[in-house]
């Protein structure tokens, strides 16, 4: 593991940190999933990040590690860990999001953490109203809201006669007021960190943005779990990008964007669309989560890659894990990184 | 579980009662009133009903009943339902008249209408199996029907039909292969309830008659005896469930296969 | 609808054709239910008593006009009226059934509850072993088993019965399990899906706790899934209620039955299987119908929160 150095950091304990985090789902004969390898990662209190990478890449498993609701079965190793803000002079405890026994978690999820989910329409309960899941989402830690109150919270995101929609079910909102709903359950207790998984794929271009701005309007802390780059500028300061379970670069969204420092990020930014350029999609895929790692896992589709690609996994130093960008930036402020790491050690299943 | 254990079992049970009787001479209708009600021991392994009349060998006996008897109903089920079902097949009027009937005879709770049998016809084995099969056949036919239906509607017997290939030419080649394979995974399941349910018949009197044999009987003799005498339901218990498990699981094993295929 | 009725009417055919299956005159099998030799003289006369020299449709007319009013005919053994024996034990038997069924129920949510709550664990494990157990122990073995071992050897329940409900517990016990075999696998299965689903991760994710989650979320909607497996049970409770009441010599339609059929009490077995099967089709229908109304309520939101990764 190597000392984080992370850009942005806020003064003071940071608001989350992993430190090589393991997240391995048992499969049969021994063979597992590792959805996320020896991933090391700080966010501060009033940072905006967004996790970016293709469906696969671990982002999904990132937050719900962050939450506290990983599958029974699935297996962690390394550690989350979350330190809330406490007021000046008092302390308030740390939370290990991975040991932590299930009380102590659901004390944080919604009240510490708040959570938009992707897919609004598959967020609520068919069988309650929208209204019995807003209500819900108050006093699932202990406080109540009156129907007025629930009606003015709807009516400052924007939806259209909130008394009356309270009362429906999921199934007759549409797709944004359904995402809207969401957010305002999400930030019920004004939680300092809000997780967002991919909140606007969904939703068409212009809702989209209007949803971000609510969203980065209404949250203290933000992690945005989206697969579209596009969207990033103007809504965070920092993106992590994702591989095969593995964070490859994590830097300001404003130096990532001009000058990406992963073959990755670069081969991601290249294809989006944009004007005068047709967009190039990166050929293959990424590799299967079930086999060990035995070198970088991008180098099979890296225009870039080299022999010495293959000995082992490059580590996240500098806020990138490549063997080639750390060679470059051997003469850049931080000095060199530390060696290679060879195969990590499997997380038994 | 193992795959093949369900295999493993129903071949066991077969086995017992196919050589068992054979290798394990006597006879099981002997009665020696002085060794009554005697619990397992050496001489006698699960022991002696109230007759004297040893267990093991009026078991493996009784299995031999009870097996072929289940296989007699199954199969006469599966050929009645297989002639009815291939004729609903056919175009209108036939097809869908017999269909019609068939849908409407699946219907029909089906202990109900064999107890119905039962008591028109009478008790005894014979009338039990002709029972079994009014009852039974149209479940088959049913199931046939929706297999051979299907199947004739894919591309490859299309393809066969417009060659001019006739039906029957169709049925028999293409169709047939791929409903047996279906027909016998539900007949072996049935194997198994039927046996169960005929020793329920006989246990109620109303199949097998005393001295005979049987284990539905056996059972019924164990229930009269069953504070002093416990093993006496032992055998007959664990015969049935044995026999049933492993039909199921032999099923689920070969149902686990065709779908990893 | 038209089905249901087609059903019942050749479920009446069925049944009233039954005096015609008989080996032999059917009126002998009359007189000879009375257990004496008949003279030509009384065939004869108990021939036309029953209106068997009439052509077969007029006789299926005439019983099934009989039926519908509600005379069955009269017991050829006792004389009483068929309908008369029938009500007296209906309504036994139903007050075990509908024991049976919420047991059944009861059961069947908790154990799958457990089971999906843990996959794999100590719940799971000896719901497995039950549901198998119960698929290979036939009602009345497992009655058998229960008598002996839990009545006579740990003095659970009763021995006999007597038709109140205090002695209904073991009976109930075992239709209970046998209902479980069929319920138990699709229900744990539609609770698991309702916990995996995306609503119930978010809802996870704003600080519900397990309980809420099952009690007022996952099991609700997995019970509205549940509602078409319902009937998967009911062709089993009606056998095996048979059996049981048996077994257990619980005074219901059970024990009647098989004394009718003993004693070739024709008219008794006509009238049940036409009761029992006019029951068994209706509700049959009827958890359909009551399935496919519910249906469009699921909506098709309970999708599994792994596919969206």
């Amino acid at each position: 593991m190597t000392a984080p150095v992370t850009a942005g950091e806020a003064g003071g304990a940071p608001l989350v940190r992993l430190d090589g985090l393991d997240v391995v789902y048992p499969g049969r004969r021994g063979r597992g999933v590792w959805a996320l390898r020896q991933v090391d990662l700080q966010i501060g209190a009033g940072e905006r990040v967004a996790v970016v990478g293709e469906s696969g890449s671990g982002k999904t498993t990132l937050l719900r590690a962050l939450l506290g609701v990983l599958p029974p079965r699935a297996r962690v190793g390394g550690g989350a860990v979350l330190c809330p803000p406490g007021e000046p002079g008092r302390e308030v405890a740390t939370v290990d999001l991975v040991g932590a026994p299930e009380r102590r978690l659901r004390a944080v999820r919604g009240r510490l953490v708040g959570y938009v989910p992707q897919n609004p329409q598959a967020a609520f309960d068919p069988l309650r109203s929208v209204g019995h899941h807003l209500r819900e989402a108050w006093a699932a830690h202990g406080r109540s809201i009156t129907d007025r109150e629930l009606a003015a919270e709807l009516e400052a995101v924007g939806i259209a006669e909130p008394a009356r929609a309270l009362g429906q079910r999921p199934a007759t909102w549409s797709g944004g007021m359904l995402q809207r709903a969401a957010i305002v359950a999400a930030t019920a207790h004004e939680p300092p960190l809000v997780l967002a998984d991919e909140p606007t794929s969904a939703l068409d271009r212009p809702l989209a943005r209007t949803m971000l701005d609510l969203l980065r309007r209404r949250s203290l802390s933000l992690v945005v779990v989206t697969h579209d780059l596009d969207l990033v500028p103007g809504l965070v300061d920092r993106v992590v990008v994702m591989y095969a379970g593995r964070i490859v670069e994590d830097r300001p969204a404003a130096d990532l964007l001009r000058h990406p420092a992963h073959p990755y990020t670069a081969a991601l930014l290249r294809s989006l669309p944009r004007p005068g350029r047709l967009p190039d999609d990166l050929p293959g895929d990424p590799p299967p989560l079930t086999e060990p790692d035995e070198g970088c896992a991008f180098a099979p589709r890296c225009s870039r890659a080299e022999p010495g690609c293959r000995d082992g996994v490059p580590v996240l130093a500098g806020g990138v894990a490549c063997l080639l960008a750390h060679r470059q930036g051997a003469d850049a402020p931080g000095g060199p990184p530390d060696k290679v790491d060879p195969a990590p050690e499997a997380v038994a299943p | 579980m193992g795959p093949a254990v369900g295999g493993v079992l129903l071949m066991a049970v077969v086995g017992a009662v196919v050589v068992g009787p054979a290798l394990a001479t006597g006879d099981p209708d002997a009665q020696d009133l002085a060794i009554k009600l005697r619990s397992p021991s050496s001489d006698h392994w699960l022991g002696t009903d109230q007759y004297g009349r040893d267990l093991l060998l009026r078991l493996l006996h009784g299995g031999r009943l009870s097996l072929s008897a289940a296989v007699v109903i199954t199969a006469t089920s599966v050929l009645i339902g297989l002639m009815v079902g291939l004729v609903a097949t056919l175009p209108r009027p036939v097809g869908p008249a017999i269909t019609a009937l068939v849908d409407t005879l699946v219907a029909l709770p089906s202990l109900v209408m064999a107890l119905a049998v039962v008591g028109a016809l009478g008790v005894g084995m014979r009338n039990l199996v002709v029972a079994f099969v009014i009852v039974g056949w149209p479940f088959y036919a049913r199931l046939i029907r929706g297999f051979a239906l299907e199947r004739m509607n894919r591309p490859d017997i299309d393809a066969g039909r417009a060659m001019g290939f006739g039906r029957a030419r169709l049925l028999g080649r293409h169709v047939a292969p791929a409903t047996v394979r279906s027909v016998a995974v539900a007949a072996t399941l049935d194997l198994g309830y039927t046996l169960a349910a005929l020793a329920g018949f006989s246990y109620l009197g109303l199949g097998a008659e005393a001295p005979t044999a049987e284990w539905g009987l056996m059972l019924r003799d164990a229930q009269m005896f069953f504070t002093r005498a416990p093993w006496l339901l032992l055998g007959p218990s664990a015969a049935i469930a044995l026999t049933v498990l492993g039909t199921t699981m032999l099923v689920e094993h070969a149902h686990g296969r065709q779908r990893s295929r | 609808m038209a089905r249901t009725l087609a059903t019942l009417a050749a479920a009446s055919v069925f049944v009233f054709s039954l005096l015609h299956l008989l080996p032999g005159d059917p009126a002998a099998a009359v007189i000879n239910s009375g257990q004496r030799i008949a003279s030509p003289g009384e065939l004869a006369a108990v021939r036309a008593e029953l209106g068997l020299d009439r052509p077969f449709l007029v006789q299926y007319g005439a019983w099934l006009g009989g039926a519908v009013r509600g005379d069955l005919g009269r017991s050829w053994v006792s004389d009483l009226p068929v309908r008369a024996v029938l009500a007296d034990r209906v309504v036994t038997t139903a007050k075990l059934g509908l024991v049976t069924f919420l047991a059944g129920l009861v059961l069947t949510l908790v154990l799958g509850a457990g089971s999906a709550i843990r996959p794999g664990g100590p719940v799971d494990m000896a719901t497995r072993m039950l549901a198998t157990f119960g698929t290979a122990v036939p009602s009345f073995v497992m009655g058998l088993l229960a008598i002996r071992f839990l009545a006579v050897g740990l003095g659970v329940g009763t021995i006999a019965t007597d038709g109140t409900l205090g002695t209904a517990l073991l009976p109930a016990l075992v239709g209970a399990i046998g209902l479980l075999t069929y319920w138990v696998r699709p229900f744990r299965a539609l609770l698991a899906d309702a916990l995996a689903s995306e609503w119930a991760v978010t809802g996870r994710a704003r600080g519900w706790s397990t309980l809420r989650l099952l009690a007022a979320h996952a099991v609700p909607n997995a019970c509205v899934a549940f509602l078409p497996f319902l009937g998967l049970g009911l062709a089993g409770v009606v056998a095996g209620s048979i059996l049981i009441e048996n077994v257990f010599a619980w005074p219901g339609l059970g024990p009647m039955v098989v004394e009718a059929i003993r004693r070739r009490d024709l008219p008794l077995i006509q009238g049940f299987a036409l009761v029992s099967t006019v029951v068994y089709v209706v509700s049959t229908r009827l958890v359909d119908a009551v399935a496919r109304a519910a249906g469009p309520d699921l909506n098709g939101a309970t999708r599994r929160a792994e596919d969206w990764a």
